[in-house]
């Protein structure tokens, strides 16, 4: 088998297709990187600014409190950094920030329209990721040109463009005849040379891979980014080893050169444009994403609501937090009324929340399920995860956040009642804010059965190409 | 002659297998991106016209306060769905959806639609615009790349020259063939479209369906010949199919992406905390950055003062809170319009400049185009959200001068308004920019497709010879 | 020339191959034994080329069977393949390739071993090629200097059956003379040649025996010394016309 592999190379260099593929491989893989590398740099940068703003805040009101304290400086009572209700509010305000995924140089997938960042106050929920980045909405659409999309849309045509005519070729310029008159079983020659270019084009994505890692800056010293890499180029091997195993049925097939690029075009469309857009249809049909303006008018009207009932709002919200000072005080004092009020909306709207968030996580189950129609979906999305750009990651922040929102509320909100005034110590001891990545384990649970089934496929396809390339030895 | 011709490629294109499996599948996709659209667009629509109704109520229905508490409370604005935004999203899932209208502040469009999609639905879906702009063509490419190549490869094409058949005659001939072939399948398209367009928008929705058919027939146009001179000019059917493969990819796939990323470099925009700190700063400052906030306040009063010939706002034959909220508003409003307007145009050269991809790849033209007659380019958003300021500025002004004209000078802040004042400024309604409008904002993409369609002409004229064998 | 031994190293027994409506062999019996050469005569569509496809295994008769050394090539396609040479009608070879590194490719794979250089490049030499030649692109060969590049694969395989389709077709008289040559040192060697051909003055000249097909019969059989040159095309052409 290696002798003619050997062979094959030796044929093969010296044709122009391999050198064409590897080129557009080159200077995709290139440009991919680049795009790549630039916005995560612009992500960082953003970031770096925000972590700076929120230093320097913090910085100048630990310096401010000392000199109020003191009496040597004054702010008018709404700026007091002291009082819990304003620092809560805003002046202590902490950001959380969603850090770019590990491996988001190599596939920025949703992360371009994803906020990455909310100020965490005690307000509510619904004020916070308002924060979009600007970013020309043409150019969102357009898309982006990263490894990713190179490996998920071209990576397939080039290997097409390689193993189209292996065997029609052969018939076509008329050496098939003369290597099947040899003692070789067809079924090795000519699986010699698609395994030849199975390997040429493995090595060819595992340095594309590897390029990209380099050229993006990713930091290959920390395991868990070099973990993350060894599973996405299995990912990336196992999507080739599928249009590998699809090239081998088609070359078992006795058809012209041009029909079997016909066919793999075919194919190709089939996994890349029809079943994804049946997929997508079926996902947005079946569940329509819930509404946000929906939930901004219920939202309104639920606010509206508790207005009206102020004294009640007041009286339930020191009911559920006792601990207040003084009651007479805390029921007349504006801001612990404005929390009240908060709160008895917050109450009304809890089960539309639920509602929401219930239909948000149906909608992605969906489409966990609907990805299983083609392989390209169940590719995107293992990269997708794997790179920590898609919306699982987000929805895991989301749910960190709200915890760490709750957390920070509290906190202020017993501050508050109790009448207790921030101090810088206090300032440096507020709950902060630590992004936790998903663990193996729920990564590893939601990316192995679509893997599992596309690696079935795989065996399948390839196993039935492999019996029927013995066929392909006849010529007549 | 000619009909003979068309007629032949017409007959042979309909039997054969090539047409129907892949002309079936297109056919499929557009039908299903078509009805997906439809069936999202009609549950959006309904959505948002029942939301923005809800908040114009609760606006009307306020119970009596201070016009500047209610100017606090603010509107919503919904931006509602164009006719023909399910034949084409545009822009519309990557751009806010709705604004919060309230006193000192204009806030940005919040809640895109793409942030609630999946990935899956981002890479996966197609609308009927992406149909026509991608997979059409390909469809053109897989009918006709053997026109030319596959005959002088069978030996008919000789014969064909031996019977003394001129070359343009062949050419128009085919081509007639390939559209006819082609019609079967986008006639039936367009009538379900107008079908599903008279149902939910009438009149209007027809015009601009108009229009949208002949910027893609154009296109189509553009294709197919490009299609048949390569396939004349190819040396055999393969290297024709893999010219027009390669062409189509890189058209598709690669020169879009391309000119955004070369469009963003060329004239970049500010991060969102960059623009933030440049409003606040001069918001702060003034525009001119000399004036800050206090002074300002304090030059305001005395000319006042001065030119009502008092001593003390207390005396004057108004309140001055009132005054000189709006006046601060007025300056805010300023600083916003700049500062917007300045982002705005930026969005609008980076598209500009994408245009430049069109001489290689003509369906960045037909995009922008498409996305301009069915309502959902950028330009359409910025009109919506222009409008919206307007409302804003609008119902500020009425608050404020309300508090100056009726409020006593140690009640500004406790004077209340009742529904009478709400009730005073109609209800917030958007008027979309007509297709003329829409059109003479993309004149650029026009004279692209334009050009096009002469260098297409010109390709015909110059195909005096063909290589028979 | 060689007394017939025996046991034929070639062997059709009632051969036979449908297409469709179209009878292509009609029960075809043939032999040929080791140091013989037969040619078969016949017009284009009598069935010369599908003989030769059962022995490659190309094609699967519908009944009968066709052996090579007394294995019936269908049951053990890859035994009886590495006893034969085929050379078809025009040798196609990898265009990229010197033919020195063409015949190491197929001798590879023809005797599953890894030859030695310079034993190739002799029997490139014996089979005609100059030393220039050896490491040429054969891109440009004609089609003389591929036949050539066919047989030494015959040589290196040291086949003793040697199939050929059409040799001389396409080839000026000193190639054909050089083939003549050629086919005289396989037939020394010991091998069983099957011919198909056209070329009437050739099968009298190198042949043993002849056999002339017509509809996929097998309808006349002599040997080459018993006739001439002139009574072969008569009695050629009066079988084609019945």
């Amino acid at each position: 088998m290696r002798e003619l592999m050997a062979f094959e190379w030796r044929v093969l260099r010296r044709e122009r297709t391999l050198w064409l593929v590897l080129a557009i491989f080159i200077g995709l893989g290139a440009y991919a990187s680049a795009s790549g590398a630039r916005f995560t740099g612009e992500r960082r940068a953003a970031i770096a600014e925000l972590i700076t703003e929120q230093c320097a805040r913090l910085d100048s009101i630990a310096a401010l409190m000392p000199q109020l304290d003191a009496g040597t400086d004054s702010v008018p009572s709404f700026l007091d950094p002291r009082m819990p209700a304003i620092a809560g509010r805003g002046a202590a305000a902490q950001y959380a920030i969603l850090p770019p995924g590990p491996l988001t140089a190599l596939s920025i997938g949703q992360a371009d329209v994803q906020p990455f960042w909310a100020q965490v106050t005690t307000r509510t929920k619904q004020t916070f990721f308002v924060n979009d980045e600007i970013e020309n909405p043409a150019r969102l659409l357009a898309g982006r040109l990263d490894v990713a999309f190179v490996i998920l849309v071209v990576f397939p045509l080039l290997v097409l463009a390689l193993t189209f005519d292996v065997v029609a070729g052969e018939r076509e310029r008329g050496t098939l005849a003369l290597v099947l008159a040899q003692p070789v079983e067809p079924r090795r020659v000519l699986g010699a040379k698609v395994g030849l270019r199975a390997i040429l084009v493995a090595g060819m994505a595992i340095a594309l891979i590897i390029g990209a890692a380099v050229a993006t800056g990713l930091p290959l010293s920390d395991a868990q980014t070099v973990l993350r890499l060894i599973a996405w180029s299995g990912v990336v091997l196992l999507y080739g080893a599928f249009w590998f195993s699809v090239a081998l049925l088609v070359n078992a097939r006795r058809l012209s050169a041009a029909a079997s690029a016909v066919a793999l075009l075919g194919a190709w469309l089939l996994v890349i444009v029809v079943l994804p857009a049946l997929a997508a249809a079926a996902i947005s049909v079946t569940h329509p994403a819930p509404s946000r303006i929906a939930l901004t008018t219920q939202l309104r009207e639920a606010t509206d609501a508790a207005a009206e009932r102020r004294q009640d709002a007041v009286a339930t919200f020191l009911l559920d937090h006792p601990g207040a000072a003084s009651d007479s005080s805390a029921r007349s004092d504006p801001f612990v009324q404005a929390v009240a009020l908060q709160d008895a909306a917050e109450r009304t709207m809890a089960p539309h929340y639920v509602a929401f968030d219930a239909a948000l996580d149906a909608q992605r189950r969906a489409a966990e399920r609907f990805r299983l129609l083609s392989p390209a979906l169940v590719v995107q999305g293992a990269l997708l995860d794997l790179s920590g750009s898609g919306e699982h990651r987000f929805r895991h922040y989301e749910r960190q956040f709200d915890r760490y929102h709750e957390t920070w509320r509290e906190t202020f909100t017993a501050r508050m009642l109790r009448q207790e005034r921030l101090n810088a110590a206090t300032l440096a001891a507020l709950p902060a804010w630590m992004f936790v990545e998903e663990g193996w384990s729920t990564l590893g649970a939601r990316l192995a059965p679509g893997l599992l089934i596309l690696l079935a496929l795989v065996l399948a396809i390839g196993v039935s190409g492999w019996r029927a390339l013995d066929r392909a030895g006849r010529t007549a | 002659m000619l009909r003979t011709i068309a007629s032949k490629e017409y007959r042979e294109l309909l039997r054969d297998g090539r047409f129907r499996w892949a002309g079936g599948i297109v056919a499929g996709l557009l039908l299903v991106a078509g009805l997906a659209g439809f069936i999202a667009w009609r549950e959006q629509a309904a959505q948002r016209d029942a939301a923005q109704a809800t908040m114009q109520a609760t606006w009307f229905n306020q119970p009596p306060k201070n016009p500047h508490s209610a100017a606090h409370y603010g509107l919503w604005a919904f931006k509602p769905q164009m006719p023909l935004a399910f034949v084409d999203r545009g822009v519309d899932p990557y751009a806010g959806t709705a604004s919060w209208l309230e006193a000192h502040r204009m806030n940005e469009f919040r809640f895109r639609p793409a942030m609630d999609a999946t990935a899956a639905q981002r890479f996966g879906e197609w609308t009927a615009a992406g149909v026509l702009q991608q997979l059409i063509p390909l469809l053109i490419i897989l009918l006709g790349f053997s026109a030319f190549a596959g005959e002088r490869e069978r030996g008919t094409l000789r014969q064909l020259a031996s019977l003394g058949v001129p070359t343009a005659t062949l050419l128009r001939g085919k081509a007639l063939g390939v559209t006819a072939a082609l019609a079967v399948l986008c006639v039936p398209a367009a009538v379900i479209g107008a079908a599903l367009v008279t149902m939910s928008s009438g009149a209007s929705g027809l015009l601009r369906l108009g229009a949208l058919s002949t910027v893609y027939l154009a296109y189509f146009g553009v294709i197919l010949t490009v299609v048949l001179v390569v396939s004349a000019q190819a040396r055999s059917a393969r290297a024709a199919l893999v010219t027009l493969l390669a062409l189509w990819a890189a058209n598709g796939l690669l020169v879009p992406r391309v000119a955004a990323d070369v469009a963003q470099a060329a004239f970049p925009t500010p991060t969102a905390r960059e623009f933030q700190a440049q409003v606040q700063r001069a918001l702060a400052t003034g525009i001119d950055g000399h004036s800050p906030r206090g002074a300002r306040a304090d030059a305001l009063r005395d000319s006042v003062l001065r030119t009502n010939g008092v001593s003390s706002v207390d005396s004057l034959p108004f309140n001055y809170d009132g005054f000189a909220m709006q006046r601060g508003e007025e300056h805010a409003n300023e600083v916003y319009a700049h500062y917007f307007a300045q982002l705005w145009d930026r969005f609008g050269q980076q598209d500009r400049a994408q245009l430049v991809g069109t001489v290689v790849a003509p369906v960045i033209a037909v995009r922008f185009l498409s996305m301009g007659i069915a309502g959902t380019d950028f330009g359409q958003h910025r009109a919506f959200a222009e409008q919206a300021e307007a409302y804003r500025q609008e119902f500020n002004r009425v608050m404020n001068h309300e508090i100056r004209d009726q409020a006593r000078a140690d009640e500004s802040f406790s004077y209340q308004a009742d529904s009478t004042l709400w009730r005073s400024i109609p209800a917030f309604t958007y008027e979309a920019p007509s297709l003329g409008h829409a059109l003479a904002t993309h004149t650029v993409s026009l004279m692209a497709l334009g050009a096009w369609l002469v260098l297409a002409a010109l390709l015909v004229r110059r195909e005096r010879r063909i290589e028979v064998a | 020339m060689t007394t017939v031994t025996p046991s034929p190293l070639l062997e059709a027994r009632g051969l036979t191959k449908r297409y469709g409506d179209t009878l292509a062999l009609d029960t075809l019996d043939l032999s040929v034994g080791a140091g013989e050469v037969y040619c078969l005569l016949g017009a284009n569509g009598a069935g010369k080329s599908t003989t030769i496809n059962c022995f490659l295994d190309f094609v699967r008769p519908d009944a009968g069977s066709a052996m090579i050394g007394g294995t019936v090539a269908a049951q053990d396609p890859i035994g009886t393949k590495r006893r034969l040479a085929y050379i078809p009608e025009t040798v196609m070879l990898y265009s990229n390739l010197s033919a020195l590194e063409n015949l190491e490719y197929f001798a590879t794979l023809a005797t599953g071993g890894r030859p030695v250089r310079a034993e190739l490049a002799q029997h490139l030499r014996t089979a005609g090629l100059t030393d220039t030649q050896l490491d040429q692109r054969v891109g440009g060969f004609s089609k003389g200097m591929r036949q050539k590049v066919g047989i030494a694969i015959a040589l290196a395989k040291g086949a003793d059956v040697l199939l050929l389709d059409e040799p001389t077709s396409g080839l000026d008289p000193k190639a054909s003379n050089e083939f003549h040559r050629l086919l005289g040192l396989m037939r020394d060697r010991g091998a069983a040649v099957l011919m198909a051909t056209h070329d009437l003055f050739r099968a009298k000249e190198s042949g043993t025996r002849i056999g002339i097909m017509k509809a996929g019969r097998k309808v006349a059989e002599l040997r080459a010394d018993e006739i001439g040159h002139a009574d072969l095309e008569q009695l050629y052409l009066t079988h084609m016309h019945d």
